[in-house]
């Protein structure tokens, strides 16, 4: 077998695919496999010296390092290898220290193209000896390991006997290469059949709720549980398997670790639809098991779980699953798409070290503290001593748990290996899974109930004592001391016992923001009464459902509000009419007494049924809501807060009476009568108010105000999911140092039960600011379906309890007992069911995570969307309807995660692109297939000169014109058609933008060059870049439109046949050479022409500000494409940079503009890159570029450094401005409320507007009403809402109505349309020009479809017949002729 | 050839890579360590491909498979 070259091999699948890993995590010791062997005997150090050797003539891999020829990988093994072997004497020293050492040494990352092993003896006793041996994985695997580890011990043990005869295979992994080489080639199929199964399982579990996608860490810590030969028999036998493999003992271990495995994973994260990457040993051939070497592959193994399994009905499942696994398991199927439908390993290892030369041996594997980021959790099962007993290694990684709750995975998994032992046919959900210390953190909280006895009035009227004078209330109108409020409350106490109100009595206000209802609130409490607010703008009807419902006994009102109540039958009384009668009331108070469970008020809020529910509060309630604001908000007498917002929520209320209890003032901002409430900005110009509460929707005004002399310091934010950039851009807008809090809670808890304080540093990593800890005397529970708490980190449902809970809802018995339910963990207690999504993430804060239901939160309002359906669907012709909330996100891939294609640098963030197991490029990949082709379309430039020729003499004064930019390129051009002796007109088209060096270059340009030339200009150019940004996102396409429209222009009037352009071949392939122009088998490239030509009339006819500010007029008749023909000069030239630059030097004196502090001469190029990226997250030269380098006209290097360059953003910024470009919001995601209905299709938003919001308050009023023909409807026959939640902001606006493809030709045209435009639904009536459907858009549709069914529609057709109904009906009408014929 | 020594002379040159060894239809293949699960999942592969039988999880049992004539028995009784 010795050789005496060396040899050089491809690399195997998996091991490129570790190659790949390292590449894409250089530095890191991911790939390493270290082991420590501890042997109890006296190892002669010279033997073993000559033993390993021996070990690495024996064995090749040893020998191997990793080149890269290419940029390809290969492994190259040299024909031998001298090594000595590190010797360290640690006799008696310190165990930590030695294992120090050992970790230290297990992470030194190997340079792979140096050596691919690190080995070292230490000696720590005269009879025990460590050999420490670590290899890279890409020459490893876990059989390898005990090769490895007997052939060294035969060795040893023979030269110790100095027999020299140890029997040691020495066959080359070579033969494994050639192996799975043909192997790969003959299973493609397999392949595909992995790839197809694990098609539907294309989510990502979030292992302890972590969805992270950026950033990611390679760090990885590991956690161990030791199973004991006892429990591991039992496992077995309670498994009880049957059938296939039964008697295969490590199969069954293999199938219940794996099904602990997936119970765990769905414990954790949740997710249902599991899969787990798994190694297969691929050592099939007897010969493959004496080889070391990297053999295994991982592949799948996937299943899903049903709410109800049994551990036994899992592992069922995982049994059959296994052995499609070992079935379909055949070498060379994996792939880079099968790894990445997997974030978790099951390591089943199945190998031992047990004796090392006869001498007793116990084997570590050392944890080289990272793995590979994509794998967030592996688990590897081993019995290193093969004595039976197991240990469970998980390596987490450090994104998913920090150090620090790493015990607690090893807890949660024991007790599911627990469960499983005590009975196997429980369900898989049956027990809690989380620690003791978790569980103690959520029954144990902040539980001091100190404040229980404090009554707000009684503390109020305190303060009335001892600051009387002091100003309580203030407004523009009113000022109100202590005394004198408590006065006027008084008053209208007494008038209200008068009128027999007392205790248990219902009192609604209905009324303004203003003082009378800060005195009605007061006097209702001081006459023993319930207050119900209704705010002034609620809709009538439903004011009069909520007094009927309500039962109350009084309505108290004021001014032209009473007209809206004429009609009910509850006693009302005008606030204003009376003012006379109370001034004669007693000022003292009536002195009711109010225990702690009677009502303090109720607060309708949106309800499922249509009509809206009253949550009952207490005084107990609302006494800990407030003192515990107090105290932790430090409210004091310095405090001044301010009322603005609607009397209708319960926040208005606590702000309202906080400064009341605490000595300060509230700032009174009263409602506009009609026209949106602008109080807000009065509440920011007085600047007089110092503690605010409010919404993140109302933050978001606030953040490009001038914010530095605000006199505000503490800021109470809650309401809906806040964000960390918005928190971050608030505090920064202040000069100040301003506290934020994030306070969550539903009414039905009072006001705020959960409570974190904003801390930049602590929450910068993070998207949303977590709603903090639960507040004093609450408790805040997370639990999964069978009500176990959950693990810190893991989502479940959010469940209330203590002194803040509501009593429940007004006369709504069945709603009540559905939502305030027995609260398992302190008896005799009601926890109120959130339906809000919760988890505890590592700093031990709670993080809001969204509804379960369909309750939203839109700008802070809580709605019920059955609310507004209720409502809408007794529109007389409306027979259905559905209401969903619309987001528009902006999600980016973050630019730290973006990787670059290892081919033509394209970055995974473009849209659709996929990586191979090599990095490369789906685009590069399809290029190979067609590369050839698409060669035939260029031709030489001899055929150039021959058509420039063509009319030399017959043209008036001109031969043909020529763009010129100033750059390289277009002056090459306008050189190469002088040198031809053509007479040349030069174009240029100043756009407002050229950099002055380069315009000096251009006039020098043509003067040397003897040629005439015209600057041509249009005073729409700033309409136009604003219009390009918002088409393309980018100020080039305008820019190229505008050149091209002015261009043909003056040919015409200049009759000059020829306009020569200089795209680049990158710029072909971008604009107009789609790869489904070479897909037929005879290219006709007279064809591609043809097409390149309909696609230029389509293009010129295209609505934009192009045709809407120039005169196009001359593109209306097809003539004009005959007249002035484009000629693409580099279609003909293939000239080098190189070549291209000594001619421009030599001839032209051309120099490289350096104003631009860019490589280009155009000073507004870089707003429309700024744009592209922050709109689409990639530069818009990302996609041409890549086919620059593709075509080998820019190295991979080049481009990406082109790419990346400066952007000057306060320039971009200023050049925004001038142009009058308006960035959009990078914080709010926008938001709407949507309708759909079916019926009469002729009804107007205007009418239905207008008819909701007679029904419901404003805000739940959707500001979009669409018709649909039929109501889309999922499997289980309900409406399909995630298809509704789908249609774009354009298709919104659409006029017409959304229906679902019909028929198959629909289908298939809508199927095509979706994968071109980049959609998820397309109705059959949508305009494809409206959904952003462009010339190279009907290249790519039209040739698809003709591809499909073997047609030839004309691309002109997507136009004319711009629907999917239509342009389905064209095809179906062909068709029928087809036939006839 | 018909599956009998078809069968034998796969798991020689396929499995075992060693044609001199000797196999007759009694041998255990499972139960001796001959043939581990990946190595048995093989042979249900070829087994399928060369008689055109489909064999079902539930088919793969020791009783089934122990040994070459075992298999040949199932194939046939399936076969039929």
């Amino acid at each position: 077998m010795d050789s005496l070259e060396s040899i050089t091999l491809p690399l195997t699948k998996s091991q490129t695919s570790l190659w790949l890993v390292d590449k894409l995590n250089p530095n890191t010791p991911i790939n390493n496999v270290p082991y420590a062997f501890y042997i109890k005997g006296k190892i002669d150090e010279s033997v073993f010296q000559n033993a390993f050797q021996e070990l690495i003539n024996t064995t090749d891999v040893l020998r191997a390092v990793i080149i890269e020829v290419d940029s390809m990988p290969n492994q190259k093994i040299a024909a031998s290898l001298e090594y000595t072997v590190a010797y360290l004497d640690f006799f008696e020293k310190e165990e930590a220290m030695v294992n120090s050492w050992l970790q230290t040494r297990s992470e030194v990352p190997f340079d792979v193209s140096e050596q691919l092993f690190d080995t070292a003896l230490i000696k720590r006793t005269s009879d025990e000896y460590i050999w420490f041996l670590n290899l890279h994985h890409v020459i490893t695997d876990a059989s390898s390991s005990v090769i490895l580890f007997e052939n060294m011990s035969k060795i040893y043990e023979s030269l110790k006997r100095g027999t020299n005869d140890a029997q040691v295979e020495n066959i080359g992994y070579k033969t494994f290469v050639d192996f799975e080489l043909k192997e790969r080639a003959n299973n493609e199929d397999i392949t595909k059949y992995w790839e197809d199964k694990v098609e539907t399982f294309n989510e990502m579990p979030p292992l302890y709720g972590v969805k992270k996608l950026q950033d990611l860490t390679t760090k990885s810590n590991r956690t161990e549980i030791e199973l004991n030969i006892d429990e591991v028999e039992q496992l077995i036998d309670n498994s009880n398997q049957s059938g296939a493999m039964s008697w295969h003992k490590d199969l069954i271990a293999f199938n219940v670790f794996a099904t602990l495995l997936f119970t765990y994973m769905y414990r954790i994260s949740g997710q249902k639809k599991l899969v787990v990457g798994a190694p297969i040993h691929n050592r099939v051939k007897k010969s493959f098991k004496s080889i070391t070497g990297l053999f295994i592959e991982i592949l799948p193994l996937a299943v899903e779980i049903d709410e109800d399994d049994t551990f036994n009905s899992l592992l069922k499942k995982v049994q059959n699953e296994t052995n499609n696994y070992l079935k379909y398991g055949l070498t060379g199927a994996s792939s880079a798409k099968l790894n990445r439908s997997f974030n978790t390993i099951f390591n089943y290892i199945n190998s031992s070290f047990p004796v090392f030369s006869g001498y007793e041996t116990k084997a570590e594997w050392i944890h080289p503290g990272h793995a590979d980021p994509g794998h967030k959790l592996r688990f590897h099962v081993c019995d290193f001593a093969g004595e039976g007993n197991l240990k469970l290694i998980l390596d987490v990684n450090n994104d998913v748990l920090g150090v620090s709750k790493l015990d607690s995975a090893a807890i949660h998994f024991k007790n599911i290996v627990n469960a499983f032992l005590s009975d196997i046919d429980q369900p898989i959900t049956a027990t809690g899974i989380a620690t003791e210390e978790e569980l103690k953190a959520y029954l144990e909280p902040n539980l001091v109930n100190d404040n229980g006895v404090l009554n707000a009035l009684e503390v109020f009227e305190n303060l009335v004592k001892h600051k009387p004078n002091a100003v309580v209330v203030q407004s523009r109108n009113d000022t109100f001391t202590f005394k004198g409020l408590n006065k006027r409350a008084n008053q209208l106490a007494n008038y209200l016992k008068k009128q027999g109100i007392g205790p248990g009595d219902n009192v609604a206000l209905y009324n303004y923001r203003n003082s009378q209802y800060i005195i009605g609130v007061l006097a209702i409490m001081k006459a023993g009464g319930t207050f119900i607010p209704i705010a002034s703008d609620q809709p009538e009807g439903r004011v009069a459902y909520i007094i009927s419902n309500s039962g109350c006994s009084l309505v108290l009102t004021e001014g032209v509000l009473q007209n809206n109540i004429s009609n009910i039958e509850v006693p009302y009384i005008d606030l204003a009419a009376i003012k006379d009668d109370i001034k004669k009331q007693p000022e003292e108070s009536p002195g009711s007494n109010l225990p702690l469970n009677s009502l303090a008020y109720v607060l309708y809020t949106s309800g499922s049924t249509g009509n809206p529910k009253g949550v009952l509060i207490s005084h107990g309630a609302l006494s800990n809501y407030l003192f515990w604001a107090k105290d932790y908000y430090d409210i004091t007498d310095k405090t001044i807060l301010p009322l603005f917002t609607s009397i209708g929520f319960d926040l208005t209320i606590t702000s309202t009476l906080l400064p009341l209890i605490s000595g300060g003032k509230l700032m009174l901002y009263t409602e506009n009568t009609f026209g949106p409430d602008m109080s807000l900005m009065q509440v920011l110009g007085d600047n007089s108010v110092n503690t605010i509460k409010l919404t993140p929707s109302h933050l978001s005004f606030l953040k490009d105000r001038d914010l530095a002399s605000s006199n505000i310091h503490t800021m109470i934010v809650g309401g809906e999911d806040f964000k960390v950039n918005l928190a971050q851009a608030i505090t920064s807008a202040f000069n100040n140092p301003v506290k934020i809090y994030n306070e969550y809670g539903p009414t039905e808890a009072t006001v705020g039960c959960i409570v974190g304080a904003f801390d930049n540093e602590k929450h910068k990593d993070d998207v949303s600011v977590a709603i903090g800890v639960p507040i004093k005397n609450m408790h805040a529970y997370i639990l999964d379906d069978n009500q176990n708490l959950v693990p810190d980190g893991v989502v479940g449902e959010l469940y209330l309890s203590g002194a803040s809970l509501a009593n429940g809802y007004l006369k709504l018995e069945e709603l009540t007992n559905n939502k305030f339910v027995d609260n398992p963990f302190i008896k005799g207690t009601k926890m109120y069911h959130t339906g809000d999504l919760a988890r505890i993430n590592q700093k031990g804060e709670y993080e809001y995570l969204g509804r379960v239901d369909e309750q939203i939160k839109l700008r802070g309002y809580r709605i019920e969307l059955t609310d507004i359906e209720a409502n809408l669907v007794d529109f007389e012709d409306i027979d259905d309807c559905a209401v969903v909330l619309v987001t528009n996100k902006k999600e980016h891939i973050p630019e730290k995660s973006v990787i670059n294609c290892t081919e033509c640098g394209l970055p995974s963030n473009y849209p659709q692109t996929e990586f191979d197991e090599f990095g490369v490029c789906n685009l590069c990949n399809a290029f190979k297939g067609y590369k050839e082709k698409a060669e035939r379309y260029f031709k030489t430039e001899d055929e150039l000169r021959e058509i420039l020729m063509s009319t030399k003499g017959k043209n008036p004064e001109y031969d043909c014109l020529s763009l010129l930019s100033g750059g390289k390129d277009s002056t090459y051009i306008l050189a190469q058609l002088v040198s031809m002796g053509l007479n040349v007109l030069a174009f240029t088209l100043d756009n407002g933008y050229i950099s002055e060096q380069a315009k000096a270059n251009v006039d020098r340009i043509v003067s040397q060059l003897g040629v005439d030339h015209i600057y041509g200009e249009t005073n729409h150019m700033n309409d136009i870049f604003v219009d390009s940004l918002k088409r393309h996102q980018n100020v080039c396409n305008g820019c190229f439109k505008t050149i091209y429209t002015l261009s043909t222009k003056i040919a015409m009037e200049k009759q000059i046949p020829f306009i020569v352009t200089g795209l680049s071949r990158g710029q072909f392939f971008e604009t107009r050479l789609t790869e489904e122009l070479f897909w037929e088998d005879d290219l006709d490239v007279k064809k591609i022409d043809d097409t390149i030509l309909e696609v230029r009339k389509l293009y010129h006819r295209e609505e934009d500000a192009v045709k809407d500010l120039l005169d196009v007029s001359i593109f209306e008749d097809d003539a004009i494409f005959d007249k002035v023909q484009f000629v693409d000069f580099y279609r003909y030239s293939d000239v080098s940079l190189e070549d291209m630059l000594s001619f421009l030097k030599e001839k032209v004196g051309w120099v490289r503009p350096t104003d631009t502090g860019r490589s280009t001469n155009c000073l507004i190029n870089q707003v429309g890159i700024y744009v592209h990226k922050k709109e689409l997250g990639y530069s818009n030269y990302s996609f041409p570029y890549s086919w620059d380098v593709r075509l080998g006209h820019k190295t991979r290097d080049e481009s990406l450094e082109e790419i990346n360059e400066y952007i000057d953003e306060p320039e971009v910024k200023r050049i925004m401005k001038e142009i009058g470009y308006e960035e959009s919001d990078m914080f709010e995601d926008d938001e709407k409320l949507v309708a759909y209905y079916t019926g009469n299709n002729n009804l107007t938003q205007k009418e239905l507007k207008h008819y909701l919001s007679q029904k419901v308050p404003s805000y739940m009023v959707p500001s979009v009403f669409k018709h649909l023909e039929e109501m889309p409807l999922t499997k289980n026959g309900k409406t399909d809402k995630k298809t509704l939640r789908s249609l774009t902001v354009d298709q919104l606006e659409m006029e017409v109505s959304y229906v679902a493809p019909r028929n198959e030709i629909e289908e298939l045209v809508e199927g095509i349309w979706k994968e071109v435009l980049r959609m998820e639904k397309i109705g059959v009536h949508d305009n494809f020009i409206a959904l952003g459907g462009h010339s190279l858009a009907a290249i790519r549709v039209t040739s698809r479809i003709n591809e499909e069914l073997g047609m030839n529609i004309p691309l002109n057709k997507v136009f004319n017949l711009p629907t999917i109904e239509t342009y389905a009906n064209h095809i179906e009408q062909t068709m029928i002729e087809l036939l006839e014929e | 050839m018909d599956i009998k020594h078809g069968l034998i002379v796969f798991l020689k040159s396929e499995i075992l890579e060693d044609t001199s060894i000797e196999i007759n239809g009694e041998d255990q293949l499972l139960s001796s360590g001959l043939v581990d699960s990946l190595g048995l999942m093989r042979i249900v592969r070829y087994i399928e491909k060369h008689s055109g039988i489909t064999v079902p999880f539930e088919d793969i049992t020791l009783e089934n498979f122990m040994s070459v004539d075992s298999i040949v028995t199932y194939v046939n009784n399936i076969s039929n």
